[in-house]
């Protein structure tokens, strides 16, 4: 298993006894990231796809690899797919402003998912009101899973686009993607995928998901912020108009008009930040050095433990599927595991993420009452107002952890909330 | 932050409810975090006679209604509107609060300075 102590010592920020379980806001991240962004600023910075000397040829070098690395990562059939964003959000807008914008029309049908972040939303529901088309919500059960029963029953001839999470940011829910892209090709349409909570737990292929976009971001898999990803399936972003305007997106310009670049730099304008996509790069190496597997074995540990320590807790509901996955499912993920050959996901239910609401203490006095014990959690709606709204509270509070969380961080995070329920007794 | 007397106004507020017969009905709410709440003032001569308040949030939103609609009785519009985030705080008994949370300790005083601002235009 997994030692979380010697992969702690990789990060400099949590040296200080910092109890940090905020890891689906933003990973922190390891010195071996920190030195090859520092590294690409010290010995390699110039502009990409400019200068014809050593150094922009150096930086262009970095910059093209690392595009491989990421195409690598999340199985896609080629770098010319890997466009490199700011973030998730930008990832999914850059999509509603293209493809959403030149095929979605009055009277069509946007299905969304009621577990969605509002990135993966509100630019549907903007280009939907423009656009005087429809959205539909999928509504997830009472636990949180989705059904593509209930996805069936909402499928007409009018949909074009459907907009699901991997895994919900609030819930870890993994989602059922492979077999919703099934029913929405069927029907002529196709899938986004939001994977910014997946991507740093489990191992992604986008072929074997079949979806058409796949969007994520570095900062939570323990890359720099301010460097996303959007992956989307060549033909379609072959038949897609750019996004921005300018820089490296433009082949030829003349008074009359312009011509676009190839794919990818069609849909990248302006310098890229290229120190953060050679800080992704890295997070990748270091997520391969360790591999998913056994990161993975050890976030459901953790998540176990978690469940069952809080659990027990008097006057605590927590979110999402209720059963803790006993040792024969661990054993059965195990088996499932030692067959992976590393590159399938949608194997666990569940990612590293507990949620859960007091019955006497708000979750912002819990986060307050936390953080003087130097213990970091989230404590809100989650940039997920459409799930509270379906969970009728107004706030929840959130502890998500990652490879080196420890059982003893979360016996510090319990600790912390009998210590908040005593105060408010 | 939480001190005795934020916990004791969480546990126990003061004047929780609707007034049928207000002259300032005002809502208010810190969308972030969830914090929402509505106040309802009484005036007579030109001062608070009775504040009372329907809420939800936090604990130190819901401890500051309470102090508020006890403290603020007696008060013109003009004293009420001179009280600061400092004095706020100072009411609430708390030495230090994080940025975040402050909006948490004022929102129901800034809530009664937009009654009055609106009760004026």
């Amino acid at each position: 298993m997994l030692d979380p102590i010697l992969i702690k010592k990789d990060f400099p920020i949590l040296k200080e006894g910092l109890v940090y379980l905020d890891n689906t806001a933003t990973s922190q991240k390891p010195n071996q990231v920190i030195e090859a962004v520092a590294n690409y600023y010290r010995e390699a910075n110039s502009n990409v796809h400019r200068g014809i000397y050593d150094l922009a040829e150096k930086a262009t070098g970095m910059y093209e690899d690392s595009r491989a690395k990421v195409a690598e990562f999340i199985g896609a059939p080629s770098a010319k797919e890997i466009i490199f964003t700011r973030n998730a959000t930008e990832g999914f807008n850059l999509i509603a402003y293209t493809w959403g914008e030149a095929n979605i029309g009055e009277g069509d049908e946007i299905i969304v998912t009621v577990l969605e972040h509002h990135s993966n939303l509100v630019p549907w529901q903007r280009l939907a009101t423009k656009k005087k088309a429809k959205l539909v919500f999928w509504e997830p059960n009472e636990e949180g899973i989705l059904s593509v029963d209930t996805l069936k029953s909402l499928i007409t001839t009018k949909i074009k686009l459907l907009a699901m999470t991997h895994m919900s940011n609030v819930l870890g829910v993994i989602t059922p993607v492979k077999e919703a892209a099934e029913l929405i090709h069927q029907a002529g349409a196709i899938v986004v995928v939001d994977g910014a909570q997946s991507a740093p737990h489990i191992p992604i292929n986008v072929q074997e998901m079949d979806c058409d976009f796949f969007v994520f971001s570095g900062h939570k898999m323990f890359a720099p912020m301010g460097i996303g990803v959007v992956w989307g399936r060549e033909d379609i972003l072959r038949g897609t108009e750019p996004f921005l305007s300018g820089g490296e997106m433009i082949q030829d310009v003349t008074k009359d008009g312009t011509t676009w670049n190839d794919l990818p730099w069609k849909f990248e304008a302006g310098t890229p930040n290229v120190g953060g996509v050679v800080g992704l790069a890295a997070a990748i190496d270091y997520i391969n050095k360790i591999g998913f597997k056994k990161m993975m074995e050890y976030e459901l540990m953790l998540l176990n433990y978690g469940i069952d320590k809080l659990k027990k807790i008097d006057n605590i509901k927590l979110f999402g599927p209720p059963v803790t996955l006993s040792l024969s499912s661990f054993d059965k993920l195990r088996t499932t595991l030692s067959q992976l050959n590393g590159s399938k996901g949608e194997i666990v239910e569940r990612g590293p993420i507990i949620s859960f609401a007091l019955a006497k203490v708000h979750p912002h006095d819990l986060a307050s009452i936390l953080n003087e014990d130097g213990v970091a959690i989230r404590a809100g709606h989650h940039c997920a107002q459409v799930l509270m709204n379906f969970f009728k509270v107004p706030a929840i509070a959130r502890a998500s952890f990652t490879i080196y969380n420890t059982k003893e961080d979360l016996d510090v995070l319990a600790e912390g909330i009998i210590k908040a329920q005593k105060l408010f007794a | 932050m939480y001190s005795k007397k934020v916990i004791e106004h969480a546990k126990y507020p003061l004047n929780q409810g609707k007034l049928d017969d207000a002259d300032l009905v005002q809502p208010g709410a810190n969308p972030l975090c969830g914090d929402a709440l509505t106040i309802y003032l009484k005036m007579k001569d030109n001062k608070v006679e009775k504040v009372m308040y329907e809420s939800e949030g936090c604990a130190i939103s819901q401890a500051a209604a309470s102090v508020i609609s006890d403290e603020l009785v007696g008060k013109s519009a003009d004293e009420i509107k001179k009280i600061s985030t400092e004095g706020m705080l100072k009411l609430l008994e708390i030495d230090k609060l994080s940025p975040s949370r402050i909006k948490c300790a004022v929102l129901a005083l800034e809530t009664v300075k937009v009654a009055f601002t609106k009760s004026i235009e």
